[in-house]
């Protein structure tokens, strides 16, 4: 399924830290105009709307009227970071119910010029407010904990992680964290929630990202080589920490192979996966959930170098929410990294022949789940 | 039954308030489903397993595991613990091990005790006996 549907056009803006005074959406504006000129499509076809921000209860209101975008079909559901890979699930579905022909997926956040503060509207869970967590690092090292105590899994796996993705950044000329980072560095960095300290934490940065969905033949007679959406599969489990079954596995056990089964391939098909890095562990625990390594290799695996330069499984190749950008969602630039990588115009390091690209959203705390595997 | 209502307001049903009246009087409290027999936390009109909206309260034992344990730096430089617990009943919950772990406490057993000044739990670990 999904054979027919298409991504058109990528834009970015305002990465890292933002020209001073310019808004979410300013930023926001900006990428879809990069969007619409990388695929030459004009802003008027544009007859579906998705966007989530932080800074809006209506975003897909208030951001396309900015844009001045009149839309057939208009969603702001906001599942936290997976929001807009959950939007191209949405966008798929439809475009091809004949709800509209081309859809745009927009997000846009000066998270970094504000001050760094987690722009959130979300509410702790009154029955776990009391207690006082970080939020949302605490869930988190709540999950890297008990992986630790189950698996043996150590800090300096974890910390591989975050080594990798500064190993992708440094070749990024676009990313925001760049320059040697060691495992001792991570270690040695100011604790958050035990065992999770601030360079096992994604960045704050501000940044904006657009994405142009439309039917793969309308898509073949624009400016760029289409990339379709072969397999794309969401779910939600729970909201808060204490709700999840078990905090070792995500519902990505089940997105994951749903939208492999869908494209008709297994991981080992994968040629580059970008994955939620919000914190270390999400990129370890993703790696099992999604089928590259078995429940509780997780730790080895990332620590044997598979997920870095040259390693086997290229994961976050702009260098992730660890180095590249992360404006409090990041979303949107897994499925541009994607995207790039698989036209072969990465920023970065270009991985050779990609045909197929995994991205994998979290939003929550482990609770909202969204993959899809595109192709060209 | 109708229940009094004073000001108008009558939250003598609402699930929280129902939890906080408990924690006033040094209770835990959760839920069990009449229908399909669930343990039910936190509150709630419904039962998330069935459905039904048959669900009685009771009080927990307080006696459970470590599921999960974190350690909270706060930028004050206040530094506390938070865990998950495994209630025997059948519930998970989040409380706070006091005093702080000095070792990964995840699978030892805790006691914990409802604080009626602060509306919370407080957790603490049951020493084993040693050379038993």
């Amino acid at each position: 399924m999904s054979r027919g549907i298409a991504i058109a056009g990528i834009g970015e803006a305002g990465i890292g830290l933002a020209p001073a005074g310019m808004s979410a959406f300013d930023l926001a504006g900006q990428a879809t105009a990069a969007a619409l000129s990388d695929s030459g499509i004009p802003k008027d076809e544009i007859d579906g709307f998705f966007a989530a921000t932080a800074y809006s209860s209506t975003a897909s209101m208030d951001l396309a009227e900015y844009l001045g975008v009149k839309p057939r079909f208009s969603s702001g559901s906001n599942t936290g970071g997976s929001s807009f890979v959950s939007h191209l699930m949405q966008a798929t579905a439809a475009i091809e119910a004949g709800y509209c022909s081309t859809a745009l997926i927009v997000y846009g956040s000066t998270q970094r010029s504000d001050g760094g503060k987690l722009v959130s509207p979300t509410r702790q869970l009154t029955y776990e407010e009391p207690y006082s967590p970080r939020y949302p690092v605490s869930m988190y090292a709540l999950s890297a904990a008990r992986h630790m105590h189950l698996y043996g899994t150590s800090r300096e796996q974890l910390a591989s992680i975050a080594v990798a993705a500064r190993e992708w950044a440094n070749h990024n000329p676009q990313a925001y964290r760049r320059g040697h980072l060691s495992v001792e560095d991570v270690l040695s960095s100011r604790m958050l929630s035990t065992p999770l300290s601030v360079l096992d934490a994604c960045l704050v940065t501000d940044g904006a990202g657009a994405v142009i969905v439309t039917r793969s033949d309308r898509a073949r007679d624009l400016r760029n080589k289409p990339v379709l959406v072969a397999g794309v599969a969401e779910t939600h489990h729970h909201r808060h920490i204490s709700q999840m079954e078990d905090v070792t596995t995500t519902a990505a056990a089940i997105t994951g192979p749903a939208a492999l089964r869908q494209a008709g391939i297994t991981p080992a098909d994968v040629d580059v996966a970008q994955i939620y890095d919000a914190f270390t562990i999400s990129t370890l625990i993703f790696l099992e959930d999604l089928g590259f390594c078995a429940k509780g290799d997780g730790g080895a695996f990332a620590a044997s170098g598979a997920i870095g330069p040259g390693g086997s499984l290229p994961v976050n190749t702009n260098g992730g929410g660890l180095s590249y950008c992360h404006p409090g969602m990041n979303g949107i630039f897994l499925i541009i990294e994607a995207v790039r990588q698989l036209r072969g115009e990465a920023i970065g390091l270009q991985i050779e022949n990609a045909t197929c690209a995994l991205v994998h959203g979290n939003g929550g705390t482990f609770s909202a789940q969204a993959t899809a595997v595109l192709t060209v | 039954m109708v229940n009094e209502k004073s000001d108008g307001i009558d939250t003598a049903e609402a699930p929280y308030s129902q939890y906080l009246d408990h924690l006033r009087q040094g209770k835990i409290s959760y839920q069990e489903c009449c229908s399909c027999s669930a343990s039910i936390f936190y509150p709630r009109t419904i039962c998330p397993e069935c459905g039904s909206t048959d669900l009685r309260i009771s009080i927990s034992s307080g006696h459970g595991t470590v599921y999960s344990s974190t350690d909270v730096y706060r930028g004050d430089g206040d530094i506390f613990n938070v865990v998950l617990v495994d209630l025997e009943e059948g519930i998970r919950v989040m409380s706070t091990l006091v005093p702080r772990p000095a070792h990964d406490p995840i699978g030892l057993e805790v006691q914990l005790s409802a604080d009626p000044t602060a509306l919370r739990t407080i957790a603490t670990i049951v020493e084993q006996e040693h050379g038993a």
